[in-house]
């Protein structure tokens, strides 16, 4: 009768969370180790299972304070991490800072340095804590010495959290988010796991340490909205009680009997709900003040006062496409307006306001109380009446098994869907009505053209995923929230249900590819997704209320690679910078996406990015990059101008050497 | 309506800006639902409303700056008020002490009641820095609070909390209720197979199977660690603690041994903390030590052969456990394929080597729903109901490496036996009667299992179990039914304990009858109803019972209602001691507060089905 209710917040966040980690990993492109430095999942970049490598190849060094004293640090966790992650092995510095690693075959290998209460290094990168390192070549025989790896102190932002009133609060959650405008700095925390947070103590009192230099706002978020309220005793009231108790009941009445007569009691105070709220004291992320921070030290009397905003009760009823009242549906309220702050937990959360849902009730009704103001949207999804339980099917993996739990999605035959946006302002909303209608359907079929065996179709699921609604990785991961799968039958037709109006784009799940980005190694790739011969994998298109054609989704053995060497001006083999290939098509820099990838150059200067969808792309070195700015429009606009053009054939294996030209 | 004021109990002062929750339960004259914790949690209660499409907002009142708050339109019955201020104890209207039992106020229709005063007592904190053997600040180590709690059958020590030291090494353990207390840095190292990033990430991305997924979540975790140490073929590190340093020269690997404060290495050596409410103690500072370590190698092996991907610990024994101290891991490893484990990173002293594989968890009914929880963590077919298989060993750590140590899991033994009903009423049917099987450890630390109920012939086998102490508690869902008593391995376990070892126990007799009885009355103190008393009552000839163990059961507490009116039901017919003192004597209650009480308890006999009255008067607790 519930569905796929989530019991409890705490499951529900729980499960948000799951999905967010499982989701952010699909997004991160398989690029070179600068990144999995900052992500607890890394990719692998081959399939190759085989026992572990070893050789006579090795590299030794050291770490120290990045000063002028160059301190050596000892218990600093160094890590190293190979192309295929096979060499992916850790030791720690001695009391000399000194660290080594022995027995390595030859390859190239990228070195992480952490240390609690310091900025994690990545050895090469430009900037602390963040950005992509430079890979060491290792050749049997020859060692590698006298690396030295750098490390900056954190830099710590500390303060109370008060009321209004100057009481201090405990248990809020503060975090130090990286400004805008700072390439690398937000994807380098929001993707570390409790890094750039806080909770306050019995005294109201936070401490955020290990900060990476930097601009930061400070956010005090209050447990979340929804559940709970307050309510400020007013003077009136304590005024009218006092008197009241004092008006003595008549004498010979029982004692606690209703005093005779008195006033009635003024009204209480509107319920409010605490606001998220910036330092030095705004809701609003633009009117917030950044600390700057450079290396090491403290700031302290970042002090945050916590804001109250109305809250109103939004109610309604769910109606069935016959128009009867419909009970067990899943209804969902969504917050539209959400500042992207970078924080893709902290915007999902914030978007499904922190795991509101319910299941309608007998008589089709829902009510949610506490909404904060905002522009929302009230997303139900149900089955039709008599539709049975969907069990999850064989050959599920987990990607298909997060799918099957996203609270937007067809899975468990919920194919009704209904979509009402509602502002609230503080004021009660009644009599919403969501009418629901019965989803569309979109069929296709999956070929594949290669000459390896077929995989089998019963593990292959079409998926449609919403297009991201900006450009950062938290709006992709947040759309991806809404997807919808179809699974393959034994000759690769399929069909997806319960499909609304919208925008989307299709991903295919199955062993070795997500969502379309292949996983290195993999046989079989995804080559395209068209609808009437158009591209529906890499640039959004529209569903309306009509449908669309059939989908073909084409899956390859034979997929694209760019290889190519970067040389500096004096034309020796450069391994300074990242490459960048994007496509021309400004429609297709979807984030997550296929049609723009990076790649870093080894030791040696070569590169190599496999599984690019065929069609033209510019490639462009840049000094440095990080997640977060990848599909960020304005810089792939300023790269376009002293970018290489050229064109990638189906299954093309294409050679493009770089040059870098002079400035840096 | 309700006007009142929060004050700090110490002071008396005014707190402001409280935030108060209120709750009426109808009045119904007795003080028995009223225990801690008697309102649902809010998530609970939002899940009992979604059905009828309601989720509920709970509103809580904020007092004012001078602590004062009313509540109006308040129903007649019981009211609960409960506060939580920044620095103090959540506190609920009545309490007579900080942990105290709640007084709910008993409100008359259209009643209108000033000058209720809730008490908050500030907490005590205790806070410090931790240094390394350099002298350098212990970053993101765990620390450990330990409250002595003086239980009827001796001293435990029970987790009060975790914190983290931050950039400076600094701690604070801000929320503490009054009370004694034990500071100390646990150290757990965990050893793991090098396996690769790639080969786990191959198996749980790529493979489309389930089944390295299920066995991560059996295991409970993965079966590697990318930024544990690695030492040949192995990994090791210290999750949750300082950092490892690389091992020595000769390969030697130098660990932290678990310390209390001031410097001890076991419990017995550590200093008290006692703290009062709202003291603040500062300079609990530790200096980590770093000490020679071993190597302890084996092999676990099951029915099937060797067992792979199996947690295996090593508890400590010789730091605290016999004072008390819940176990705690001195070092965790996994087995390979072939069933072989390591520990690296031992100190010398006393261990339990122990291994468990659990059965699977029976996912909540209202999880079943859905369909990944229920492919990750449902039941497999054929495994519903298999007992957890268990092995463990002692052995010493001296200054050598230890090998060749060979775990052989068993089944864990099964209880079962049968129920029989006594009595002329009709029984309750099989299905209404759970028995439940909960093992006693000092501190708490293993979880109780799933209930059983018999058969229809009454008949009732348990999944197995753990060797170790347990207790036997049995419910029936009919009103006049209850418990006579329970009989085991030819020892009365009605009130008591029992060991269990590797045998199974077959000859389980519970005896049910509908002859339960109950004692009602009115408490008085010397200046009237006392309706801050709580009420105890426990068999008469508890003191033998109490000797094994202290069963859950053996010794019931019921507060007062504020009009001093008490009642207990389900008495099983027999001789009782039954007292009545001021909830604010109820403290940490040793064995010395238990003898006081008896003195001033009286003795009664209930009869079956007897319902009987008795008004007591409030004894003196001497302590």
């Amino acid at each position: 009768m519930t569905g796929r209710a989530f019991p409890t917040r705490r499951a529900f966040r729980a499960a948000v969370a799951g999905v967010v980690a499982a989701v952010a990993a699909s997004l991160l492109p398989p690029g070179p180790a600068g990144a999995r430095a900052q992500f607890p999942i890394p990719f692998p970049t081959s399939r190759d299972t085989g026992p572990a490598r070893t050789g006579t190849g090795s590299i030794t060094g050291r770490v120290v304070t990045d000063d002028a004293s160059a301190r050596p640090l000892r218990r600093v966790v160094v890590m190293l991490a190979s192309g295929d992650l096979r060499g992916t092995q850790a030791t720690t510095t001695d009391d000399e800072g000194r660290f080594g690693f022995a027995a390595l075959p030859s390859g190239n290998y990228t070195i992480t340095a952490s240390r609690p209460g310091f900025v994690t290094a990545v050895y090469g990168s430009k900037q602390p804590g963040f950005g992509l390192g430079v890979p060491i070549a290792v050749f049997d025989d020859r060692p590698v010495t006298g690396l030295t790896v750098r490390m900056l102190p954190g830099a710590a932002i500390t303060g109370v959290v008060r009321m209004t009133g100057g009481t201090p609060v405990s248990n809020v959650v503060v975090r130090a988010i990286p400004a805008a405008g700072q390439p690398g700095l937000r994807s380098s925390s929001l993707l570390t796991s409790g890094a750039g947070t806080a909770t306050t103590d019995d005294r109201g009192v936070y401490r955020i340490f290990g900060l990476p230099p930097g601009r930061y706002v400070v956010q005090a978020q209050p447990r979340p909205a929804g559940s709970e309220a307050w309510r400020r005793v007013s003077d009136e009231e304590i005024r009218w009680a006092t008197q009241a108790v004092s008006a003595r009941a008549p004498l010979g009445a029982p004692v606690g009997a209703p005093a005779a007569a008195a006033s009635p009691p003024p009204a209480p105070g509107a319920a409010v709900a605490m606001a998220p709220v910036y330092f030095p004291g705004t809701p609003d992320l633009a009117a917030a003040r950044p600390i700057e921070l450079d290396g090491g030290g403290e700031r302290a009397g970042v002090d945050l006062m916590m804001m109250t905003v109305p809250i109103a009760r939004v109610s309604g009823v769910v109606v069935g496409p016959d128009g009867a009242p419909m009970a067990g549906a899943q209804v969902q309220i969504k917050r539209l307006d959400v500042a992207d702050d970078g924080d893709l937990i902290g915007t999902m959360m914030q978007m499904f306001g922190a795991g509101r849902g319910l299941t309608s009730g007998a008589d089709g009704t829902f009510s949610l109380s506490g909404v904060t103001p905002g522009r929302y949207e009230i997303d139900v999804r149900a089955k039709p009446a008599g539709a049975k339980p969907a069990e999850p099917e064989g050959g599920a993996n987990l990607m298909s098994l997060v799918m099957s739990m996203l609270p937007g999605g067809n899975a468990g035959g919920a194919t009704l869907w209904g979509r009402e946006p509602v502002d609230v302002a503080g004021v009660d909303l009644e009599g919403i009505a969501v009418r629901l209608r019965e989803g569309l359907v979109v069929t296709g079929r999956v070929v594949v053209d290669g000459t390896a065996p077929p995989p089998p179709f019963a593990q292959v699921q079409v998926m449609l995923r919403g297009a991201a609604s900006g450009s950062s990785l938290a709006s992709a991961a947040a759309s991806m929230l809404t997807s919808l799968t179809g699974r393959a039958d034994a000759d690769g037709a399929f069909s997806i249900r319960g499909v609304s109006p919208g925008r989307y784009q299709v991903g295919v799940l199955m062993p070795g590819s997500m969502f379309g980005t292949s996983m290195p190694g993999a046989t079989w790739h995804l080559r395209s997704a068209t609808i009437d011969g158009v591209d529906v994998a890499d640039r959004p298109f529209a569903v309306g209320r009509d449908g669309v054609g059939e989908v073909v989704v084409t899956l390859t053995d034979r997929p694209t690679a760019l290889s190519g060497t970067v040389y500096d001006q004096a034309g020796r083999p450069s391994s300074a910078f990242p490459i960048i290939v994007f496509s021309t098509d400004r429609e297709r820099w979807t984030p997550g996406g296929r049609c723009v990838q990076q790649a870093r150059p080894a030791s040696d200067g070569t590169f190599r990015v496999v599984g690019l969808p065929p069609g033209d792309y510019y490639v462009s070195a840049v000094t440095d990059l990080a997640l977060e700015d990848l599909y960020d429009p304005a810089l792939l606009d300023l790269l376009v101008p002293g970018a290489i053009r050229l064109s990638l054939a189906d299954g093309e294996q294409k050679v493009q050497d770089l040059k870098l030209a002079g400035g840096s | 309506m309700i006007l009142g004021r929060v004050v700090d109990a110490t002071t008396g002062q005014p707190i402001p800006e409280a935030v108060l929750t209120v709750s009426t339960s109808p009045a119904a004259g007795r003080g028995a639902g009223a225990g801690r914790g008697a309102t649902p949690p809010a998530d609970v209660a939002a899940l009992l409303a979604r059905g009828r499409g309601v989720l509920p907002t709970t509103v809580h009142v904020i007092a004012g700056g001078d602590g004062q708050f009313v509540f109006t339109g308040l129903d007649a019955g019981n009211v609960t008020i409960r506060a939580q201020a920044p620095g103090y104890l959540d506190g609920t209207v009545g309490q007579g002490r900080p942990t105290g039992l709640p007084r709910p106020v008993a409100l008359a229709e259209g009643e209108r009641r000033g000058g209720v005063i809730l008490r908050l007592w500030p907490y005590a904190s205790i806070e410090g820095r931790i240094v390394d053997e350099a002298g350098e600040p212990a970053v993101e180590a765990n620390v450990r609070a330990y409250r002595i709690d003086a239980s009827l059958t001796g001293i435990t020590f029970e987790r009060a909390g975790t914190a983290r030291t931050d950039d400076r090494g600094m701690y604070r353990f801000g929320e503490l209720a009054p009370g004694r207390y034990v500071v100390s840095v646990p150290y757990t190292v965990l050893t793991l197979p090098a396996t690769t990033t790639q080969q786990l990430l191959s198996d749980l991305m790529g493979s489309g199977s389930l089944d390295s997924i299920r066995e991560m979540a059996d295991a409970g975790g993965p079966p590697m660690d990318p930024s544990g140490m690695r030492v040949g073929d192995l990994t090791v590190s210290a999750p949750g603690g300082v950092r490892l340093p690389a091992p020595r020269d000769d390969g030697r690997l130098l660990v932290y041994r678990p310390l209390f404060f001031p410097a001890a290495a076991s419990i017995a050596d550590a200093s008290i903390l006692t703290l009062a409410a709202g003291d603040q103690r500062a300079g609990v500072d530790l200096a980590l030590q770093l000490v020679e370590s071993h190597r302890v190698t084996g092999v676990v092996t099951g029915a099937d052969g060797p067992v792979r991907n199996l947690a295996v610990h090593l508890e400590s024994t010789d730091t605290g456990e016999a004072d008390g101290l819940p176990t705690s891991d001195a070092a965790t490893s996994r087995t390979g394929a072939d069933g072989r484990f390591t520990f690296l990173g031992v100190p010398p002293g006393a261990y339990r080597l122990r291994a468990t594989r659990e059965p699977p968890r029976a996912l909540p009914e209202e999880l079943q729903t859905n369909p990944m929880l229920k492919a990750l963590f449902g039941a497999r077919p054929g495994e519903a109901a298999r007992p957890p298989r268990h092995a463990e060993m002692s052995l010493q750590v001296g200054n050598g490496d230890v090998d060749g140590l060979r775990l052989m899991l068993e089944d864990g033994p099964t209880i079962g036996g049968r129920v029989e009903f006594r009595g002329s009423t009709t029984p309750p049917a099989a299905k209404q009667v759970s028995i439940l099987v909960a093992p006693l450890v000092p501190g708490g630390g293993r979880s109780v299992g799933a209930p059983v109920n018999p058969a229809d012939d009454l008949s009732f086998t348990t999944p197995g179990h753990v060797p170790g102490r347990y207790t036997l508690s049995v419910f029936a869902a009919a009103p006049r039914w209850t418990v006579e008593s329970i009989h085991a391995g030819g020892a009365d376990v009605t009130w008591s304990p029992f060991d269990l070892d590797t045998t199974p126990i077959t000859d389980v007799v519970v005896t049910m009858t509908d002859g339960a009885g109950r004692v009602s009355g009115s408490v008085r103190g010397a200046d009237g109803p006392a309706g801050t008393a709580t009420v105890l009552i426990a068999p008469a000839d508890f003191a033998s019972h109490l000797a094994k163990g202290l069963h859950p059961n053996l010794i019931r507490q019921r507060p007062a209602s504020p009009t001093g009116a008490y009642e207990i039901a389900g008495l099983t017919p027999g001789e009782y001691l039954i007292v009545a003192i001021d909830d604010a004597d109820v403290d940490t209650a040793g064995p010395e507060f238990l003898r006081s009480v008896v003195a001033g308890a009286t003795r009664i006999r209930i009869g079956p089905g007897e319902a009987r009255t008795m008004d007591l008067s409030l004894t003196t607790v001497r302590r």
